[in-house]
């Protein structure tokens, strides 16, 4: 009697032990097939359909008004300062404007001589001192404060001993520009005039391909001394005073012809003069004086060509 | 109501749910303790494992999808920052290098795409081809910073779009993959899975364990409820923990002791009664025995005697020697007649039938004094013009006689004093000596007389007791439920 309860509790027990097994093995298989919802309604990407690009149009190859600058300062600030003037310069042209920009002063006089470019503002070194001079006409001239010339500093940290640049010995030297006149080429022609080798001089030099990166290169530390452009320096330490207080000059050079603005020497002359007439008269409506007030420019005058000359004697 | 339709009212009527609600619980209540137990923690254990994944996954998803979503966005500024020099200065070169870079270093990053205001693309991270489906819509107008999730085969892609330079230098699109973070959810599931799928081993053991430990003292407790079910009293159920299980056998212990107690007790009653049984059988047998020698020795030799002494006068010559004869018989039958009233007043004492119970004790202590030379003391109360019912007068008659009876025979005692009151509901009888007592829970087995005595009391609802020590005499007291009566009729 007692046996047979306890066998049919056991068989009971069994098949409810089966049915229990099921319920966890749904409940488990449930709790794997929670699958996220995520993405929106459209087709799925297929990554595997692939299609051959052409190579991208240079924008040397459109048929813009291309304007190349020489990056005095950082492209990025040559591209926000030059935009007011390229968008006045659109409207007189009544062609599109584009603004190419290279890393070197090579690249960019490359350009002009290539006659890829239509019109460039280039650096007085790179005009001055190089062959290629004859492949451009020089087109206007800034006229800064008064001045259409211009210096090179030779700045140190507000905190740094040196006096003069023969006090830099051993340190971190910055030059911009191999082209550049006052980045490059005047240091390097001011410690020749002393006997110096900058090889040997300095510890190192660097390249920071723009005045405002030599002027933060040394203001920050990363070089203990710098040229730059006397125009860069004052329009950058007027935008932010701590510069002028973080940086001193202990040189400046000679006066040199302003930073001209070039075409190609195969230019047609009508086209030519169209474009001078366009820059010289450009601070006469308001918003062209707005764009060279943006560029800390009077104005453009007719070049003398003789300031480019001789770059480095004294000029009275 | 009267406006519903017919069909509207009591729409549950009729429906099985509750019956099969019903049926389910009552099924559920019916499965084993193994199961139930078993069922709870695995139950708990995969609740909680399943809310916890429920909402370490939701929480994760959340995650990923905001992380993702950041992620590509800062990876976006990141490089929009960094690849504006060489848009600017047109270094496409660098540009290929900064993808290539970027994407080694950085493998949850799907691809990289520069495009210029114009949306033609300027540089991608894919090789061999550009896929189809990214290709910018034509006339790509003012683009803001913004980022959307996109469905690929086998993953979401988070893509943010970043205009460089205001737009004007073009934009970089960013594409993230959650391949790589779905599989970390994936793990953080999996692992979560495995340790849910642990918890419950350790459930299905403990649960186990606990089953053992609850089962065994029950199931002991069902063996031993069978065992004295099938007549086995000598059954004890080892626990050695005071859990409720614990108290529930230790109670169950108690009361198999106490049945077993009660069964020793009923066995010797039972023995006893059927002792007594046999007793008064031998008794009546003894007591017709007596009867008949006594009829055949003094009854029946009176009469042989008679008959001679007849004979004898029969043959008498002589009117004196009649009258002599007559005379001698007349003494010797009213001898004989003395000794056959006394001998019926053994059998029944006629004074309990005739005056009751008191007269009738006054008169048996009167004769036993006088027979055994005992100071007798009996007092009764409350028996004044009335008298109990005639088997409650002959039960009392007989204990009090047993009582006296026994005190002769064992406890040489010289004084003996008797209460015998009756109150509004019962009769009370003491029965005291100053006899040499004896140990009651010892001489109390095997002593007829006084299991008579108890016997007699208990058939009439009463209640017996016996206090006794050795050298501290005998009390016995009785009580036996008795309304008071009217007086009876002595016809009655």
């Amino acid at each position: 009697m007692r046996t047979s309860i306890f066998s049919e509790r056991k068989l009971r027990a069994e098949q409810e032990h089966g049915l229990l097994a099921i319920v966890l093995l749904l409940l488990l298989l449930c709790a794997g097939c929670g699958q996220d919802k995520d993405g929106q309604a459209r087709p799925p990407i297929d990554f595997d359909r692939r299609v051959e690009l052409s190579p991208p149009v240079s924008p040397l190859d459109r048929d813009d008004f291309k304007v190349a600058v020489a990056a005095i300062i950082s492209p990025r600030g040559t591209a926000e300062s030059y935009a007011p003037l390229l968008t006045r310069l659109e409207k007189e042209l009544g062609r599109k404007v584009t603004l190419v920009q290279r890393r070197t002063y090579q690249e960019i006089n490359r350009m002009v001589i290539d006659n890829q470019i239509d019109l460039a503002f280039i650096c007085t070194g790179a005009y001055a001192a190089s062959p290629d001079r004859r492949h451009m006409t020089l087109l206007v001239v800034p006229q800064i404060q008064g001045k259409t010339t211009y210096q090179s500093f030779i700045i140190v940290a507000t905190a740094s001993p040196a006096l003069r640049l023969q006090d830099l010995s051993g340190k971190v030297f910055a030059f911009t520009d191999p082209l550049s006149n006052t980045g490059h080429l005047y240091p390097r022609f001011l410690l020749q005039t002393l006997g110096l080798n900058p090889e040997i001089f300095f510890k190192r030099t660097i390249f920071t391909y723009s005045h405002d990166r030599s002027i933060h290169a040394v203001s920050s530390g990363v070089a203990d001394g710098g040229g730059v452009d006397s125009l860069v320096y004052h329009y950058a330490a007027t935008k932010d005073p701590a510069l002028k207080e973080k940086t001193r000059i202990i040189h400046s050079s000679p006066e040199f012809g302003m930073p001209p603005v070039v075409v190609p020497v195969a230019t047609d002359p009508g086209q030519l003069e169209f474009l001078r007439t366009i820059f010289l008269e450009l601070h006469q409506n308001r918003e062209g004086a707005k764009a060279l007030s943006d560029l800390g420019i009077d104005k453009f005058v007719f070049p003398d060509e003789a300031m480019y000359d001789n770059l480095y004697r004294p000029r009275p | 109501m009267s406006n519903h339709p017919r069909g509207m009212e009591r729409p549950w009527s009729g429906s099985p749910a509750p019956q099969i609600i019903g049926i389910l619980w009552k099924r559920l209540n019916s499965v084993s303790l193994w199961v139930k137990i078993m069922g709870m923690t695995i139950g708990v254990a995969m609740l909680v494992g399943i809310l916890s994944a429920l909402q370490a996954y939701h929480y994760a998803s959340a995650n990923l999808r905001e992380q993702l979503g950041e992620k590509s966005l800062s990876i976006a500024r990141e490089q929009a920052a960094q690849a504006e020099y060489f848009l600017l200065v047109h270094d496409l070169f660098s540009l290929h290098e900064l993808l290539k870079n970027t994407k080694k270093n950085r493998p949850d990053i799907r691809y990289l795409i520069f495009q210029d205001q114009q949306g033609e693309i300027l540089a991608h991270s894919f090789e061999n081809g550009f896929p189809v489906d990214l290709l910018p819509p034509a006339g790509v107008g003012p683009v803001e910073e913004r980022t959307i999730a996109m469905q690929a085969k086998g993953e979401i892609i988070w893509e943010s779009i970043v205009p460089i330079m205001g737009g004007s230098m073009g934009t970089l699109r960013v594409g993230v993959s959650d391949r790589e973070a779905r599989s970390l959810v994936r793990a953080l599931m999996n692992s979560l899975a495995l340790g849910t799928l642990l918890v419950i081993v350790l459930a299905i053991a403990s649960s186990a364990l606990l089953t053992r430990l609850l089962t065994k003292p029950i199931n002991r407790l069902l063996t031993a409820t069978c065992a004295i079910r099938s007549g086995n009293y000598n059954t004890t159920v080892a626990h050695p923990f005071h859990d409720e299980i614990g108290n529930l056998i230790e109670a169950f212990n108690v009361m198999a002791a106490q049945l077993k107690r009660a069964e020793e007790v009923n066995r010797e009653k039972e023995l006893l009664r059927s002792d007594f049984l046999k007793q008064i059988i031998a008794g009546q047998e003894e007591e017709r025995k007596r009867i008949a020698r006594e009829l055949h020795d003094q009854t029946g030799q009176a009469l042989v005697s008679f008959m001679v002494m007849l004979k004898m006068l029969e043959n008498a010559s002589t009117p004196a020697e009649l009258g002599n004869g007559l005379q001698q018989l007349k003494i010797v039958l009213a001898e004989e007649m003395e000794k056959l009233h006394q001998l019926t007043i053994e059998l029944r004492p006629s004074v309990l039938d005739d005056m009751g119970l008191a007269a009738a004790l006054a008169h048996y202590i009167k004769e036993f004094k006088e027979k055994h030379d005992i100071d007798i003391e009996l007092t009764i109360l409350g028996f004044e013009e009335k008298r109990p019912a005639p088997h409650v007068e002959i039960s009392i008659y007989r204990i009090i006689q047993e009582a006296l009876i026994n005190v002769l025979r064992h406890a040489a005692a010289k004084k003996i004093r008797i209460i015998l009151e009756w109150r509004s509901t019962d009769i009370r009888g003491v029965v005291e000596d100053d006899g040499r007592g004896f140990e009651v829970v010892k001489e109390k087995k095997g002593r007829l007389g006084l299991y008579g005595m108890e016997e007699r009391a208990r058939l009439l609802d009463g209640s017996f007791r016996i206090h006794s020590e050795p050298d501290e005499g005998t009390l016995v007291i009785f009580s036996i439920p008795q309304q008071e009566t009217p007086h009876r009729d002595r016809e009655a």
